[in-house]
């Protein structure tokens, strides 16, 4: 288990670094963009590269804020419970939370896979945007399995008292 | 079963859910998944989540929430609010309560580069508290005046609770950020007046600090004219229509670099904890919206937002009592809840409401911001008193508490007056066009 959540840990932290040099990128583009229009053209395809860079910045993060507990939570309650509670309550959660996030993992892999096949590209830039998606539903496997660590962590603390 | 009836479980089942501690955004994904299955079907549910989640991720409109987070993370570890407060400790300093009247304005200008409340909090808090406490300042006054004054920052541009209003209402972000600035003004000046009211009753609570040579003011005039020249650039270029929201949080962030990097005030490690801070911050800010708008789909079926606008329209009461009654709501909601998940939780529900009601929408942005920047300092969720508590470890929280209750009532003062003069928050959106 201590072994499973180190590797879950480092390839979340891997995955934010990728995010942290998105956000760098999607930076440069944006103002890259402002200063070549001024003094040239604009960069053709601007917003829909700066949206896809977008989309890798959220999904290659959301794993590592869940691990650093960055997700709103409300603690005013559960808080108060002796631990065992918490742990069943945390159980609990964990399970619809895993549940939720497995079909918003397999959608938007099925919506990749559709986009892949029919060929779309983006409306002015023209690229096939479908790898993108495949990042968003990495994205969202990855923060599967942060919770799933989450979850196993939680029925162990129910099994010990 | 009725669509209004599954509303209200759906909406039942989501505050207990919340209270069992599981992520706002993931209850709100979740219930609205199960709602929208159980009202129309479960395919359209299954479809709605991956087009969600690819569409909001995607989003060219919320790109802008990244680069606004950057522009502030930046002026955060480069210590721009040190060089703010110490200009405006130099002018208004040797006043009873100087250090707290010149904390508030500093917030106020700290806010015109960063959008975030807690950043606000624990940026200022750092730099004023140490200066308050050594002249003596009593403790709940130093921390109440901060923790209150750092939420300005959510109301002067830029914003984030003003861009999240901003896409959920598809109201223009530059009219909104805009319509923030005079309010921003008048709330950092009622701050202020409070603080000089409690000084001047006793004059213990604020002692003056020492006078400064015209000479030392003039120098330090350098720390306003970078935050000058940031939101000249930025609000500028948005009131002109030379940026997109997005191209002037990207010009702000490379402003905040290029003058950080000029003043030689950020090190490799903070432009590092700037970039890992903002990546934090945008995927929590962009999981809750796509939760929220998930729910929203829900709420959208069930016609819940337009049956609720068209039962309260026929009540026959006056807008300013219904108006009264969802601020009260939203205060006893700020108490247990983040302002943010609560804005995007209750937005799309209650916008068609104040639209049926007559109010303007870009106005009652300026009140939920308003709203929000109590929900940060009223107990026992709020936020930024835990912020300050952080940085000054050794005040009790309940100190902190006590100190911020005069703050609140300027925070309530200065929604009536926007109630009363709503011509304040929608006098400079008026002069943009676009």
């Amino acid at each position: 288990m201590v072994f499973f959540e180190r590797v879950v840990h480092s390839l979340s932290r891997i995955c934010d670094r990728i995010a942290q040099a998105a956000v760098v990128a999607m930076l440069l583009l944006v103002v890259g963009n402002i200063l070549l229009r001024i003094v040239w053209k604009p960069i053709l395809g601007t917003y829909d590269i700066a949206g896809f860079i977008g989309a890798i910045v959220i999904a290659f993060a959301i794993a590592y804020c869940a691990l650093q507990r960055g997700h709103i939570q409300v603690e005013l309650l559960v808080a108060r419970f002796p631990v065992r509670v918490q742990g069943i309550i945390d159980s609990i959660t964990g399970i619809l939370s895993l549940g939720i996030f497995s079909l918003i993992t397999w959608q938007c892999t099925v919506l990749a896979n559709h986009i892949r096949r029919v060929g779309e590209v983006s409306m002015s830039a023209h690229i096939s945007y479908y790898p993108y998606i495949y990042g968003v539903a990495f994205g969202c496997g990855l923060l599967c399995v942060v919770i799933l660590v989450d979850l196993i962590k939680s029925l162990i603390k129910v099994m010990k008292g | 079963m009725n669509p209004g009836t599954i509303a209200i479980i759906g909406i039942v089942l989501l505050i207990f859910l919340f209270l069992l501690r599981m992520p706002v955004a993931y209850v709100m994904a979740l219930i609205g998944f199960l709602g929208f299955a159980y009202t129309v079907s479960v395919e359209g549910a299954l479809i709605i989540l991956g087009k969600d989640f690819w569409g909001m991720f995607s989003s060219y409109s919320l790109t802008v929430v990244p680069m606004f987070v950057f522009m502030g993370t930046i002026a955060f570890y480069s210590g721009m609010g040190g060089r703010l407060y110490h200009a405006a400790y130099r002018f208004l300093g040797q006043l009873p309560g100087g250090l707290a009247i010149a904390t508030c304005y500093a917030c106020a200008a700290f806010g015109a580069c960063c959008g975030s409340t807690n950043a606000g909090a624990a940026a200022m808090g750092k730099v004023t508290l140490p200066e308050m406490k050594k002249y003596h300042y009593d403790p709940s006054l130093a921390t109440g005046c901060v923790a209150s004054a750092g939420s300005l920052a959510i109301l002067i541009p830029p914003s984030t609770i003003l861009i999240i209003y901003g896409v959920l209402t598809e109201e223009s972000i530059g009219k909104l950020f805009a319509a923030g600035i005079l309010p921003g003004i008048l709330l950092a000046t009622l701050f202020a007046l409070t603080v000089y009211i409690i000084c001047r009753r006793n004059p213990e609570l604020g002692p003056a600090g020492p006078r400064f040579s015209w000479k030392e003011r003039v120098a330090s005039l350098s720390g306003i004219v970078e935050m000058l020249v940031l939101f000249v650039l930025v609000m500028g270029g948005l009131f002109v229509g030379w940026f997109t929201p997005t191209e002037a949080g990207g010009a702000g962030a490379a402003g905040a670099i290029v003058i950080a990097l000029i003043r030689r005030q950020l090190t490799w490690r903070g432009f590092l904890d700037s970039v890992v801070e903002t990546t934090r911050i945008t995927a929590m800010v962009f999981l809750i919206v796509t939760g929220a708008t998930i729910f929203g789909h829900f709420m959208a079926v069930t016609r819940v937002p337009f049956d609720l606008s068209e039962w309260v329209g026929g009540l026959g009461v006056s807008p300013n009592v219904i108006m009264a009654f969802i601020i009260f709501g939203y205060l006893i909601g700020g108490c247990f809840m983040d302002s943010l998940a609560l804005v995007t939780l209750t937005v799309p529900v209650l916008y068609p409401l104040i639209l049926k009601l007559g109010f303007d929408s870009i106005w009652f942005g300026v009140i939920i911001v308003l709203i929000a920047e109590m929900g940060v300092i009223t107990p026992p969720v709020g936020i930024n008193v835990y912020v300050i508590k952080g940085v000054a470890g050794d005040v009790p929280l309940e100190t902190i508490f006590r100190g911020i209750f005069p703050f609140l009532v300027a925070l309530i003062i200065c929604a009536a007056i926007l109630i009363a003069f709503p011509q304040i928050a929608i006098f400079l959106p008026s002069f943009m066009t676009w």
